[in-house]
């Protein structure tokens, strides 16, 4: 294949560079001489006070440079995202988790920062420490009061109920595992500026962060970044920290500075998905209607408030699920306790109520007996119903997405091949499990939902396109220079998308909740609007010189790389012919351009208003085989049905999707991740330990249906954002193991399965459903 | 202790190289720090992502073979005499390489930190095989690990790769190996380069204390290997060192003097005779689940072999290497055990053959002396063994057991003569199970075999860790015996049938 050919077919702009290994990190091209490397010292201990810290021998080791410490820090020592002071970056007095960063070693090679690292010692006076969201509870460790949503009458409800069910869903913490660790550079400038190049999704955040830690203006500081190797929300606002550490290193020495996390300390010292633990009532009628539910959501938040709040809020927002529940009283609690800061991840929040609330399904329907499908059914929302926060749901058409689910699923015989299986195999059971999505997308803090976008053109023709999002692998600068493309009406080959840089675009949201292409896409669409009026009128003028046509700049069109008045067909002139006319004569060829998005509102007091934009739908079957005696599940069958809006690009959609799957699908099943219950210590912090899927636990029978949809609720282009949302169809394998299990008693035990389903949670639970069989 | 200066002289993407490396740098490191080539990229440091996954090519018994090698625990020292390509010499100037003209085609790329690794994976598969299974594929890329795509996209590229060659068989040679490809075999056969690097020695007046290997010695007979493990007061031997390098990059393990024994032929003969499989210790894990002669014998070779580690790490470390590091849950150690293996040490004093199970003494502890390296693994041959392997891990591959275990007996007319099992996970070390009595000699029903797997489970002192709980890994037990005689009975129905 020749290289040149693949611009005009993207469906990843920068799929040549990365798959020749010639695309650049941060670090791979840094080449300074008097480079100095940078390496934190951590706390070994959960939670106490430093009553010294021995530098010495690091110092001593060749090479190290300077050892930095809370008090060499020249502003304020505060990286917190709610409150900057809430969290440390170096701790001067007190640790709080382990892993928390002390201090800095400064070493002219890795290997020696590293090293001195390892020989600084630190004394402690260890405080007792709170590990769990039990322990959290007991001791009302909470971030703040607990937030509150309420809608209709609950107590009344559960007084008209047929049936209540009660009970506790736990959910675990997963890692991010973005294969490219942790890592930033600081440069000095010429004029006491500092750039820093921030494996980040936020540049705002990193030069906010990084001012507050110098005591300087945020003008001087200026974030680059061109690519990151993979986020899924660790690098939110995780980048923030490594980042200010380089510019801290960089404003103390004068030196350009890098840091690069190993696996084994990113794994160990970063927060991450929030563990939740959930007790919940809910009362049906005896169609297994939902009339009522009653839940408190806790999330163990570890030790710095970080995103605590907005995600368990967004837990909240969605432990409605694709349901309508008119009475509830849903309470959300940030938990404190002594664990890394557990952080942004892929749906925030979003997958553990998800989890919740098909729990909950499940039971019901094994309650009544009903098939899965018709709880669903007649619980799903129609349209215009109203959400227990008061928003009405528009274009949430779960009962059709789930039709043709079933359809293309042959759902009735799959049913009648998995309970032929079960009665033949006496050690290999298999089960089906759903998951419906009904996903809202935008960020519940509304003032986030704001993009901005620069666009170039040069007298040549070709194109330069900022916008304040990040490119991390999710195919956000094909889309955005797709939608340029599209209003400019020229080949995509003449744009190119430019580094994430905040001396272009500044106060940007990070790329996140799923935004990034309504948010940043909007703005390059209105920025290359204002660009298509400039040269529309530079058009007008121009077939006026040439040909007399009286000047009518509305009826010039861009298409196909060409420009034309409508009413002088035959004479199509190029794009670049126009571009060098608009500098001659003195029309501007640059555009900035701002985008809010609209109609959002969210008061989080009341626990009342409307968050999302739209909402992002469909449901997703899996087929599991479990060997009851080892625990081994292997899927059998994935079947994803997914309403796409206008797909801006289908292959990224379509990779969005199939790899939320597989991430969700390692969160519910073999990604374990313990901490010790004395120590916090993390157990699994190598990837020897820690399990993501991998290559071959992709079934034979794969199934995406993406396709595509109109609406009335969706962004640019009638566009949906997918970056989250597929996540939560890995959950369906949680419920098709534990209706897998519930088999081996032709369901006449309820399995009580705990996530992840793990071989040794599966073992243990088929032992605990044979032992209640027999009694 | 003096220091060492080490020359290598080896190809790199078709240019020769010749120049020194620091004692024990890593292939990975030597790419990023000595050639600037950053397209190879760290993931784990530990041979469990695949991100740095290179392809290294060289001379074997007559054949010139391209292995996919996890670079961040590879010492750069071992590419002497080889040709190393890596991503940067996949594609040529003006046009992408098949292999990645398919991933991007099929969107098989998405952050793209992981695709460099996947195409070399990818590159060494198609460089050995036209037209891979689909199992085949899988092998190859199941030590990569991809958090972006759910390896979908990447599954339509290998498979529009092999529908390509289908189409076109003749154009495998130009569409996969790079156009120097075979310019580089052909000088390699020639100069024939495959002695050992050239090592002096240097007075260093201040070593730098944190680099984690002081010196790094290849000796190239046993002779040359005995008389220096008697001369160095600090030495730790390397054979494939995937194991060993994982505690150096973690900064666990600092060395002195490291002991490279790949150069001594000696060690790399396996023979298969009638009554005694014999292979060396520097035999890799791959090179001997290959062996077809041996896998006639015992196919249980291949199901372990593929489900110990992934590809790159087979390709690399050797089975000795899992004896000799005496894991209590070594899958190789499980297998060897039922079998009834025996290990040759030899050393200044002599050699000795010791039994495997006498082998183990406690955790991560050895009969092996100082100065004494395992030689060989000898297995005796017994046609009428019925093997069966089990293994419980949190994931399927690439993953270390929770319990481990295998089953040989010796099964006729419904009725065993004799059989042990073998079992990892459940005590310090792997462990064997001798006391069967009571299955031998009689049909087998579902009561005996339930209370000979109650009577084991309680038999050890299993531990709680990350890996599984006492509870679990002691069902755990049980359910694998079960296991094994439910194997056990299906393979006789079919041999009646």
């Amino acid at each position: 294949m020749k290289i040149q050919n693949i611009s005009d077919n993207p469906s990843h702009l920068c799929a040549v560079e990365l798959v020749t290994g010639s695309a650049k990190y941060i670090g791979d091209n840094l080449n300074f001489a008097d480079m100095l490397y940078v390496y934190p010292f951590v706390s070994s201990i959960a939670h106490g006070t430093i009553t010294d810290i021995n530098i010495t021998k690091a110092l001593a080791v060749e090479d190290v440079s300077q050892i930095l410490l809370a008090r060499d820090i020249p502003g304020n020592n505060g990286i917190g995202v709610i409150r900057r002071d809430e969290e440390p970056l170096l701790a001067d007095d007190e640790v709080s988790y382990i892993g928390q960063p002390i201090g800095l070693v400064l070493a002219k090679t890795q290997e020696a920062a590293q090293y001195g690292a390892r020989l600084v010692e630190v004394s402690y006076t260890s405080l007792p420490a709170i590990i769990t969201i039990d322990e959290a509870l007991e001791s009302k460790s909470f971030y703040q009061e607990p937030l509150e949503i309420h809608s209709g009458d609950v107590l009344a409800a559960f007084k008209e109920a047929a049936f209540f069910l009660e009970g506790t869903f736990e959910s675990g913490a997963q890692e991010h595992l973005y294969l490219e660790t942790n890592r930033a550079a600081g440069v000095p400038g010429n004029d006491g500026g500092i750039t820093i190049y921030s494996a980040t999704q936020g540049v705002t955040d990193v030069q906010d962060v990084a001012a507050n830690i110098l005591g300087v203006t945020s003008n001087l500081i200026e974030v680059d970044l061109t690519r990151v190797g993979g986020a899924f929300g660790g690098k939110e606002r995780g980048g923030s920290m490594w980042a200010a550490m380089v510019a801290l290193g960089c404003h103390l020495t004068g030196l350009p500075c890098y840091l690069a996390l190993e696996r084994q300390d990113d794994l160990a010292w970063t927060g991450k998905r929030h563990p939740f633990k959930t007790n919940y009532r809910v009362a049906c009628t005896d169609k297994g209607r939902i009339i009522g539910l009653d839940v408190e959501l806790n999330a163990n938040g570890g030790a710095f408030e970080d995103f605590t709040i907005p995600i368990v809020e967004r837990a909240m927002l969605g432990v409605d699920g694709p349901y309508y529940i008119e009475n509830t009283r849903i309470i959300g609690r940030g938990c404190k306790t002594n664990l890394p800061a557990n952080t942004a991840f892929r749906g925030f929040g979003a997958p553990q109520a998800s989890f919740v609330i098909e729990s909950i399904i499940d039971r019901i329907a094994y309650k009544t007996g009903f098939d899965l499908t018709e709880i669903q059914r007649i619980n799903f929302y129609t349209e215009g119903q109203i959400t227990p926060y008061g928003q009405r749901v528009y274009e949430a058409f779960n009962d059709s997405i789930l039709e043709r689910l079933l359809k293309k699923s042959s759902y009735r015989e799959l049913q009648v091949k998995v309970a032929e299986f079960n009665k033949k195999y006496e050690y290999r059971k298999r089960g089906i499990g759903l998951l419906p999505v009904k996903y809202g997308i935008a960020f519940t803090a509304t003032f986030l939902n704001q993009g901005n976008a620069l666009i170039w053109v040069y007298t040549d023709g070709s194109i330069s396109l900022s916008h304040g999002g990040v490119e991390m692998g999710q195919g956000l600068f094909t889309k955005v220079a797709k939608v340029v493309a599209k209003t400019l009406g020229v080949n995509i080959s003449r744009i190119r998308c430019e580094s994430t840089n905040t001396k272009r675009i500044g106060s940007v949201a990070s790329t996140a909740a799923s935004s990034g292409s309504d948010i940043n896409g909007y703005a390059a669409h209105l920025a290359a609007l204002k660009i298509k009026g400039e040269m529309q009128k530079a058009g007008a003028q121009f077939l006026f010189e040439q040909y007399g046509l009286t000047p009518w700049p509305e009826n010039i069109e861009f298409a196909e790389d060409l420009w034309w008045d409508t009413r002088l067909m035959d004479k199509k002139e190029s794009f670049s012919v126009l571009a060098g006319f608009c500098y001659f004569n003195r029309f501007n060829l640059g555009a900035q351009a701002h985008y809010a998005t609209p109609g959002l509102n969210y008061d989080k007091e009341a626990g009342k208003g409307t968050p999302f934009s739209y909402f992002s739908i469909g449901e997703s079957l899996v087929e599991v085989e479990v060997d009851i005696l080892t625990g081994k599940t292997t899927l059998q069958k994935v079947c994803i049905v997914h309403e796409g809006g206008e797909i801006l690009d289908y292959k990224i959609d379509r990779g969005q999707i199939s790899g939320g799957f597989m991430q969700g699908f390692g969160f519910c099943t073999m990604e374990d991740l313990q901490n010790d219950l004395k120590t916090g210590r993390q157990l699994a912090s190598t990837l020897s330990t820690y399990k993501v899927p991998v290559y071959s636990d992709l079934p034979e029978d794969f199934e995406i249906d993406l396709y595509p949809s109109r609406n009335e609720h969706s962004s640019i282009f009638g566009s949906k954002g997918i970056g989250e949302p597929p996540i939560l169809y890995g959950l369906a394998a949680f419920f098709a193991i534990k209706h897998a299990l519930e088999s081996i008693g032709d369901r006449k035990i309820e399995s009580v399965l705990q996530n992840p389903a793990t071989p040794e949670s599966i073992v243990l639970e088929v032992e605990r459903i044979k032992k209640e069989l027999i009694l | 202790m003096k220091d060492s200066i080490i020359t290598i002289d080896y190809f790199l993407n078709g240019k020769k190289q010749e120049h020194t490396v620091s004692p024990g740098i890593t292939l990975l490191d030597m790419l990023h720090q000595k050639h600037k080539s950053f397209g190879t990229k760290k993931g784990c440091k530990e041979g469990d992502c695949g991100a740095c996954t290179v392809a290294i090519g060289g001379w074997v018994n007559g054949s010139f073979i391209y292995q996919a090698i996890a670079s961040c625990i590879y010492p750069a020292i071992k590419l002497h005499g080889k040709h190393l390509i890596t991503i940067e010499g996949l594609a040529e100037v003006s046009s992408l390489h098949l292999i990645q003209e398919k991933i991007v085609n099929n969107h098989g790329v998405q952050c793209g930190y992981c695709t460099p690794g996947i195409s070399m994976s990818l590159f060494c598969l198609f460089a050995m095989k036209a037209l891979p299974s689909e199992r085949e594929i899988s092998l190859a890329l199941e030590g990569n690990i991809c958090r972006c795509t759910g390896y979908e996209g990447i599954r339509e590229a290998g498979r529009a790769i092999v529908e390509k060659l289908q189409n076109n068989p003749e154009d495998w040679e130009s569409e996969i190996l790079p156009s120097f490809a075979k310019d580089v075999e052909e000088k390699l056969h020639d100069l024939s380069l495959a002695h050992s690097p050239k090592i002096m020695f240097q007075q260093v007046v201040s070593k730098n204390e944190s680099a984690p290997i002081a010196n790094y010695h290849v000796p190239e007979t046993l002779e040359d290997l005995f008389s220096l493990l008697k001369d160095l007061d600090n030495s730790t031997i390397i054979a494939g060192g995937t194991d060993l390098y994982v505690g150096i990059n973690a900064g666990r393990t600092k060395i002195e003097n490291l002991v490279d024994i790949s150069l001594i032929e000696d060690l790399t003969m396996i023979e298969i005779g009638k009554d005694l499989i014999r292979f060396g210790s520097q035999v890799s894990i791959s090179s001997l689940i290959e062996n077809t002669e041996l896998l006639s014998i015992y196919p249980a070779f291949r199901t372990v072999g593929y489900q110990v580690a992934s590809l790159q790490i087979r390709n690399a470390a050797t089975i000795a290497g899992n004896i000799a590091n005496a894991s209590p849950i070594g899958d190789f150690s499980v297998l060897l055990l039922a079998l009834k293996a025996s290990v040759e040490i030899k050393g200044v004093e002599g050699r000795r053959l010791i039994s495997l199970s006498d082998f183990f003494i406690n955790y991560k502890e050895t009969a092996l002396k100082k100065g004494e390296i395992i030689t060989a693994v000898e297995i005796p041959v017994n046609l009428n063994l019925k093997v069966h392997f089990e293994k419980s891990s949190k994931r399927n591959a690439v993953d270390i057991a929770s319990v481990n275990s295998c089953f040989a007996a010796d099964f006729k007319n419904g009725e065993i003569l004799s059989c042990r099992f073998a079992f990892g996970g459940i005590a310090p070390t792997p462990v064997s199970i001798y006391d069967t009595d009571e299955l031998l000699g009689k049909t087998l029903n579902d009561q005996i075999i339930l209370a000979f797997a109650n009577r084991i489970k309680e038999k050890f002192p299993v531990i709680s860790d990350i890996r599984g709980s006492k509870e679990f890994r002691t069902l755990l037990i049980r359910n694998h015996i079960i296991k094994h005689f439910n194997h056990l009975m299906k393979m006789t129905e079919e041999a009646i049938r």
